[in-house]
């Protein structure tokens, strides 16, 4: 009977342990509205890993692979704004601070709580988010949206310009992940 | 009356540099169909030279075309993304379709070849410790002919 038990026990942390879910297929945009103009840029390759035991959560942003409507704004986007040849991702490193209120042997629609440290061209920030996870089957997909102020990340708006671009940003984030086996 | 068309001359001129920089700065991205690529790889071969990042970026932000297996099909409202890769390999081959030919993909399933062609946007060796695999990532990506 004990070796029963202690099967069942080291079979359960062994599934505790293979816990991770992984995508390379996230999707991360952003919109600045402003008076005079809406500028929207969409990654579709954001790579994020979610450790459902320690409550770890990864992302890392290639910022070239932002795609625009207009070849202009993705060309500003990249050498005047972001400087991706100098400064080519972004990445959040953080943890899941309400890891109990979340079952991810269960399908269902989950609050998250998660703070960590946000990089966005070169400047790391402590950040704290509330979103969602949304388990089902071998899928966990994590939905947040959050403002960032662009001066907070040194990212400077050129005179010419300042009407047209907000000093206020809205990311949105929504990543299905897989389960790894 | 000679001031009238002097005016008038102007006015035309003005409105001619008002369209001409309106379609230049509303200028979508290329249409990359009709292009021809610098370079043709595998994806094993992609991924392979993905671990010598100086060396690819010799196409970054080229034209290259690369055939393999189709790992993932993410989809999203009218948009597709595609891993190439196989599943005892974490490193893969991140494709966003270009909008404009999504339905070309329509019938692509997972698991199945595909040849594509996209301008190469980044490689990453996974120096992170998170067991990511090497990246190589393609942007604004059609069927090759």
């Amino acid at each position: 009977m004990k070796k029963i038990i202690l099967a069942a026990l080291v079979f359960t942390g062994v599934q505790a342990g293979a816990q991770k879910y992984m995508t390379k297929t996230g999707t991360v945009d952003f919109l600045s509205k402003a008076p005079m103009e809406t500028i929207e840029g969409i990654n579709r390759a954001s790579a994020c890993l979610l450790d459902a035991k320690t409550g770890k959560v990864d992302f890392i942003i290639q910022i070239k692979s932002f795609v625009f409507k207009q070849q202009l704004l993705q060309e500003h986007f990249n050498e005047n704004y972001m400087e991706s040849d100098k400064f080519p991702k972004s990445t959040f490193a953080g943890t899941i601070t309400n890891l109990n209120a979340i079952n991810f042997a269960k399908d269902g629609e989950y609050k998250a709580d998660v703070a960590g440290k946000l990089m966005i061209h070169g400047v790391t920030k402590d950040v704290k988010q509330s979103g969602k996870i949304i388990v089902k089957g071998n899928q966990a997909s994590l939905v947040c949206a959050f403002n960032i102020l662009l001066a907070d990340y040194n990212i400077a708006i050129p005179g010419a310009v300042k009407d047209k671009i907000s000093k206020e940003v809205k990311i949105n984030v929504n990543a299905t992940l897989d389960k790894l086996k | 009356m000679k001031i009238i068309r002097i005016v008038l001359v102007l006015l035309l001129v003005a409105v001619a540099a008002g369209f001409i920089a309106y379609k230049f700065i509303n200028k979508s991205a290329p249409d990359l169909s009709d292009s021809t690529p610098e370079k043709v790889f595998t994806w094993t071969e992609l991924i392979d030279q993905s671990s010598d990042t100086a060396s690819l970026y010799q196409f970054k932000d080229k034209l290259i075309a690369v055939s393999g297996n189709v790992k993932k099909i993410a989809k999203d409202l009218n948009k597709i993304t595609l891993e190439l890769g196989d599943s005892n390999n974490v490193s893969s081959i991140i494709c966003q379709v270009d909008d404009r030919h999504v339905a070309d993909f329509a019938n692509v399933k997972e698991n199945s070849t595909v040849a594509i062609k996209g301008l190469l946007r980044s490689a990453e060796v996974d120096d992170s410790g998170l067991g990511l695999g090497n990246t190589v990532q393609l942007n604004y990506c059609v069927k090759s002919k």
